[in-house]
């Protein structure tokens, strides 16, 4: 039996309460997979698996599968963990890290409750205060995984496998297992495979003449790090094949929370956009846009790295050379892999804006937000808005107002 | 029965004083009543003033005399117009007057560096030495967002808020205004990023997009202090640092010139270390003999020298004789309460005008872990050098907010109890996150462990009345006020 706090837990992480049923078969699957991973992650713990809690994208998940632990990723975006989270790292913080330590400090709660092991490949320093902080609070053991920040710096491709080395050894050792080659090459296909299938999504998505909204789209994707693997690869098969048919099979599922095929075309960058942070995505869809990809850490970046080679170097360099946060940084403007990331993704999804989300007190891309738009408007002519907000409504009618008139500008 | 050496004096800031830092060459009426004031603060007057004042000797073996750092400081249409404002002076410390110098002279000796050829290298969040060794000169531009406090011209925050964001932390945007301003002769970023301060780096990169200021980050990995081949990476970078500001001054880096820096570094923080043993000496900490804006004064040069560790070590040598006298002769710094409360101040040390509220309160800040945990321990002066401040920088820990957790606290806890601290004050700063997010932890683990209590107070840029005097916010006065007051009822109790 849940208690109320890891019920009202259950609430804040399952991203399909409180919102309508899909009228897509396929996404239904992930979201009752979703809602029913609690008790299996229960059950799992009661026959002796641990959970490894981990932030940022950059975190191997495959290492930690490999190991036969289960990694689930902590984001929360509710208010009220938000407000929880106060009480212990004070208001300065983004409102994706109060959310977080939060949610996890919430005595009862299902992450309080099940995650045996808290770590991260964190980028930036409010990430960082918000493990240690964890770590204090809820006493339960921490080890970052280091990942250099300045990825132009030849040296870290010597140093950073050195870091990979280690952290398995030491999770090793807190897991009581060890990975074998098989066993890491097994993971390694694995998250592969879910790799190629969400491209595959997000490839279909800017491209469907019927394109699901981007809040059901992201209910898929975002389920990905709390499922189990092997049965989230599966659900990605349905949820293709679904979208995949032939539209004329039956009335368009699309239709009832979709933008037209022919809206203004929109990109999504900047801070995280976690699990059921819907409302800059339901304003965009409001006004007339359609979604046709992002950049977000919870969203492509997570997708963005095929390990070529299913050792600790493989993963070294996969990691290492997938798109960068903007925590990490790049002297020269020019070959700053986070703009070209981004300049290629506008070109591919033929964008007609970015929308630049920014979480109160980001550093990492509030600071960025200015050179971004001037990258971006100077070299491809993709007009960007930047939007400052936080968790919850206190801001909802600025932030309408803003977004009507840019998709009223692009359209 | 101790004895104050002077009441401390406040004294009207100069409202002349320009964003660029251009001097109005001419007399400023409110500096007039402060010569009186030191004369009056100290038996026999200006001549004792000048008499007990050593000379400043600097790394290029200048030196400038008592009288000139005098006449510098209050002469009538001196170059620092706002060297002395509405905050409390212990105008009897004169080796704390020399202390204001070495800080408010620190840009005029930028540019005289850079007009000689020295490159000067915005530095941050890393050892001075590396610049040191390869002929440069450092500067940590966010500790202009100090001088923004003691000018009163707030216009390099709201440019640099307008750069960065409106929500960032008053030095990084006062970084991202500097640089765009070339308001000091920058020639090369060199900063430290990693994950204990992501937004300083961030702040150096506003201006990459061609501004002409090249950049080099040095990247740490913190929490890895453990690891040798971590020491290694680290050690390899500061290596390529130095090389990069040799490029600019055209020397070839020796090791022995990176040793030359270590020494002198050292030798700093040696002084400072002094200073310390002086300040928690048990006399002392009966008569506190600085007053809380006199110890912010004394230690914020630590981090970078204030580009100069040998005027540097010399300047707290000399502070350090005149504290000893002090306390030999049991006077109180002026402004210090009989029997204050003591406090110490854990991570950020800022909001200057509030120290003189806590000693009106009652209270006196014995120190600040920001800078103390900079000079704990010295760099091995063995082996390789880079590799040796690598290690310092990895294994000891000289920015404490990057030490593991609960080293920190042990850290802090061997303080409180050395220095019999009754509370904490914690003062964070608004947008801040590289150490106030773990505040409430830290303050947690020591009430736990030692059962002292701790206070938290945020802020952003320091509030002016209508005549232009700074003020310190009314719910600040009252919330320091209170905790003074609960921990002197906690004495009785």
């Amino acid at each position: 039996m849940a208690t109320s706090n890891e019920a009202a837990s259950r609430r804040q992480v399952f991203p399909a309460a409180g919102t309508r049923r899909s009228a897509r078969a396929s996404i239904r699957a992930v979201d009752d997979a979703y809602a029913f991973r609690y008790d299996e992650i229960a059950s799992l713990r009661r026959e002796g698996r641990k959970v490894v809690g981990y932030v940022c994208n950059y975190f191997p998940v495959e290492l930690v599968h490999a190991l036969g632990a289960i990694p689930i990723r902590l984001a929360f975006c509710s208010a009220d963990a938000m407000e929880r989270g106060k009480k212990y790292v004070g208001d300065s913080m983004c409102p994706f890290t109060r959310a977080l330590v939060g949610e996890v400090t919430q005595e009862g709660s299902f992450t309080n409750q099940h995650v045996d092991f808290l770590s991260g490949a964190v980028m930036c320093q409010q990430a960082y205060n918000a493990l240690r902080v964890l770590s204090y609070q809820t006493k339960k053991p921490l080890r970052f995984l280091w990942l250099p920040l300045n990825p132009s710096n030849d040296e870290v491709r010597g140093a950073f496998p050195h870091e990979l080395e280690d952290f398995a050894a030491e999770l090793s050792g807190f897991l009581g297992r060890t990975w074998t080659p098989e066993a890491l090459k097994e993971s390694v296909d694995l998250y592969n495979g879910i790799r190629e299938r969400i491209a595959r999504l997000y490839a279909l998505q800017s491209e469907h003449s019927q394109p699901i909204s981007w809040n059901e789209f992201n209910r898929v994707i975002h389920a990905g790090p709390f499922l189990d693997p092997a049965h989230y690869r599966t659900l990605l098969d349905g949820v293709i094949g679904e979208l995949e048919a032939p539209a004329s099979t039956g009335p368009s599922p699309a239709s009832v929370n979709s933008a037209p095929a022919t809206a203004p075309r929109v990109v999504l960058s900047g801070s995280i956009v976690a699990p059921r942070d819907t409302t800059l995505i339901s304003l965009l869809e409001e006004a007339g846009a359609r979604i046709v990809g992002d950049d977000s850490c919870h969203g492509s970046r997570t997708f963005s790295l095929p390990i070529k080679s299913p050792t600790l170097q493989g993963i070294a360099d996969a990691y290492l050379g997938s798109p960068p946060c903007g925590s990490a940084q790049n002297p020269d403007l020019e070959n700053d892999r986070r703009l070209r990331h981004l300049q290629d993704l506008t070109q591919t999804t033929r964008a007609d804006g970015v929308v630049y989300y920014c979480l109160r007190f980001c550093d990492s891309y509030a600071f960025k937000a200015s050179e971004t738009k001037t990258f971006l408007e100077k070299r491809g002519g993709v007009p960007v808005l930047a939007v400052h907000s936080e968790y919850g409504e206190s801001d909802l009618g600025q932030v309408r107002t803003r977004v009507e008139a840019f998709v009223e500008i692009i359209r | 029965m101790s004895t104050s050496h002077n009441a401390g004096v406040a004294v009207r800031p100069g409202r002349e004083v320009t964003s660029d830092g251009s001097q109005p060459n001419r007399i400023v009426d409110y500096q007039k009543p402060i010569l009186g004031a030191i004369q009056q603060a100290v038996t026999g007057g200006w001549d004792a003033i000048t008499g007990a004042m050593e000379p400043l000797t600097f790394q290029d073996n200048t030196t400038i005399s008592s009288a000139e750092v005098l006449k510098r400081l209050i002469g009538c249409a001196g170059p620092y117009p706002h060297a002395f404002t509405d905050f409390r002076h212990d105008f009897g410390l004169v080796e704390g007057l020399k202390a204001k110098y070495f800080f408010l002279s620190l840009r005029d000796r930028l540019f005289e560096a850079s007009a000689k050829g020295v490159p000067i290298v915005s530095l941050r969040g890393l050892p001075g030495e590396l610049v040191h060794a390869g002929g440069g000169m450092p500067v940590d531009i966010a500790i202009w967002f100090t001088e923004s406090w003691v000018s009163g011209d707030y216009r390099f925050v709201e440019k640099g808020r307008q750069l960065t964001s409106f929500e960032s932390c008053p030095g990084e945007c006062a970084v991202a205004a500097i640089l765009e301003a070339r308001n000091i002769p920058v020639d090369l970023v060199i900063a430290a990023s990693g994950t204990v301060m992501s937004d300083a780096p961030c702040a150096h990169t506003i201006h990459r997009g061609g501004r002409g200021v090249q950049s080099l980050f040095v990247d740490i990995p913190h929490g890895l202090e453990a690891k040798d081949w971590a020491v290694q990476y680290v050690a390899g970078q500061f290596r390529q640092a130095a090389a990069a500001v040799g490029q600019l001054s055209g020397k070839i880096v020796r090791d022995e010139d990176v040793w030359q820096a270590i020494r002198h570094g050292n030798e700093a923080r040696r002084a400072y270390r002094e200073f310390t043993s002086l300040i928690l000496s048990p006399a002392a900490l009966l008569n506190p003999p600085l007053a809380s804006f006199e110890q912010i004064v004394a230690v914020v040069p630590a981090f970078e020298w204030l580009g100069d560790p040998v005027a540097n070590a010399n300047l707290i040598r000399s502070l350090n004789k005149e504290i000893r006298g002090r306390i030999d002769a049991g006077v109180r710094g002026g402004g210090v309460a009989e029997n204050p409360v003591r406090l110490f101040v854990p991570g950020r040390a800022c909001l200057a005008p509030i120290y003189s509220v806590i000693d009106d309160a009652g209270g006196a800040a014995l120190g600040f872990e920001l800078f103390w945990s900079f000079f704990a321990e010295d760099v091995d002066e063995t082996g390789d050098p880079y590799q040796a401040l690598a290690e310092w920088y990895l294994r000891k820990w000289p920015y404490s907010i990057a030490a593991p957790f609960e080293k920190r606290v042990d850290w802090l806890a061997g303080i409180c109890k050395k220095g019999q601290i009754e509370g904490l004050l914690f003062l964070n700063i608004f947008g801040c996150n590289w150490d106030p997010p773990v505040t409430l932890s830290v303050a947690d683990a020591i009430k736990r462990r030692l059962g002292i209590p701790s206070i938290f107070l945020t802020s952003d840029m320091p509030e002016k009345d209508a005549e232009g005097r700074f003020k310190v916010a009314g719910q600040h006065r009252t919330q320091i006020e209170a905790f003074v007051e609960m921990l002197k009822v906690g004495r009785r109790g």
